[in-house]
């Protein structure tokens, strides 16, 4: 936190390289969420490019008193909502970005299992409506606090709490409703194999 | 304990500010009820997955943004209150002093209507007419002069901060 700050100040007195330091610590964290919101690899590349020279631009107005985790947050969340909203596109991760998602796994059958696994859970965060998502992902993945999510969002707790809670019954729904999918498909392959049945 | 008490405990588990005796008590009922167990175990499946799935990004996004960020100006919040302030506080001082060199008579219109408005309220304006010229003499005149010198003086300090402003701003 403190660094930070002193990198902002170096930054504001017109020391460019200070901001290098911002970027490489909070890298991750801006492309994260602009991955999670376009499912686009170079897409996310350009936001978290464009975010980064928008935070250095408007590094003046940056109020201390939140994190700069938290703002540059907010920065990311809103440039990409409005990214999505002008180019009213509807965000779907396709079969190629799912491949790149799954970890290699020595066992073949496991490794089959775990994609399945990632897939339901990725298509059952995917299915959430936005406003529901980001806050999910925010918390659960970005593991930032009930208050840091209300700085980031700009909405009360009240709505955050609210909509994390509905995000996980969303969430729990969606899960057994693959989980069950997944048992008849499997309980229905088991009969077609299965000789004399 | 009921389906809906133990989501409620589940909530507080993902939130990390479950109680061992609540923990305890979460427990005993998932491991009873098979559609709860279902549910915190998806769930807990999923955040896990969550938790571990922040992308790497690019490793020449540093170099990117570097790059870049020699042809974005930062914006300066406080920059344009600050200069006109002292713009304007300069302006007038310098225009009062030109005024009082040149015999323009730019205040005359104001010195009057202040005048009127100092004789409306004093109700002695004969007693103001006598001391006046004592007055401007003694205590107005001085009193203008190191006005002036003074706001000289604040208004090359602020062009002086102004170009420090901009050469930190373009010659870094």
């Amino acid at each position: 936190m403190m660094d930070d700050i002193v990198h902002i100040n170096r930054c504001l007195n017109g020391q460019k390289d200070a901001f290098e330091f911002l970027v490489t610590k909070y890298k991750n964290l801006v492309y994260s969420i602009a991955y999670n919101t376009l499912t686009n690899k170079n897409d996310a590349a350009d936001v978290t490019q464009e975010v980064f020279l928008k935070a250095w631009a408007n590094l003046s107005s940056y109020n201390p008193e939140f994190t700069f985790k938290t703002w540059i947050a907010r920065i990311t969340v809103n440039y990409c909502i409005n990214l999505n909203y002008k180019s009213r596109r509807i965000t779907a991760w396709n079969d190629e970005e799912m491949e790149k998602i799954t970890t290699d796994e020595n066992n073949p059958e496991n490794a089959a299992l775990n994609t399945e696994r990632r897939n339901d859970i990725r298509s059952a965060i995917n299915s959430l409506p936005e406003k529901y998502r980001i806050i999910v992902q925010l918390y659960h993945q970005h593991s930032l606090s009930y208050e840091e999510i209300c700085n980031v969002t700009g909405y009360p707790m009240s709505i955050v709490k609210n909509r994390l809670y509905r995000a996980r019954k969303m969430l729990a729904k969606s899960l057994t409703t693959y989980s069950q999918k997944a048992v008849n498909k499997g309980e229905k392959a088991w009969i077609a194999n299965e000789p004399g049945i | 304990m009921d389906c809906k008490r133990a989501w409620n405990l589940m909530m507080k588990s993902f939130d990390k500010e479950l109680s061992k005796l609540h923990e305890s008590e979460l427990n005993t009922h998932i491991n009873e009820c098979g559609s709860c167990k279902a549910r915190f175990d998806k769930l807990t499946e999923a955040f896990i997955f969550m938790e571990t799935s922040v992308w790497q990004a690019p490793a020449d996004i540093e170099k990117r943004v570097m790059t870049k960020l020699n042809s974005v100006k930062q914006k300066r919040d406080f920059f344009m209150p600050y200069v006109i302030f002292n713009l304007i506080v300069f302006g007038v001082i310098v225009v009062s002093w030109l005024d009082n060199i040149l015999r323009i008579g730019i205040f005359t219109f104001v010195k009057d209507v202040f005048n009127e408005l100092v004789a409306a309220y004093n109700t002695s304006a004969a007693i103001f007419e006598t001391y006046r010229d004592f007055f401007n003499a003694y205590f107005i005149k001085p009193t203008v002069k190191i006005g002036i010198i003074a706001g000289i003086i604040y208004g090359l300090l602020s062009i002086a901060s102004f170009l420090q402003k901009m050469r930190r701003r373009y010659v870094s």
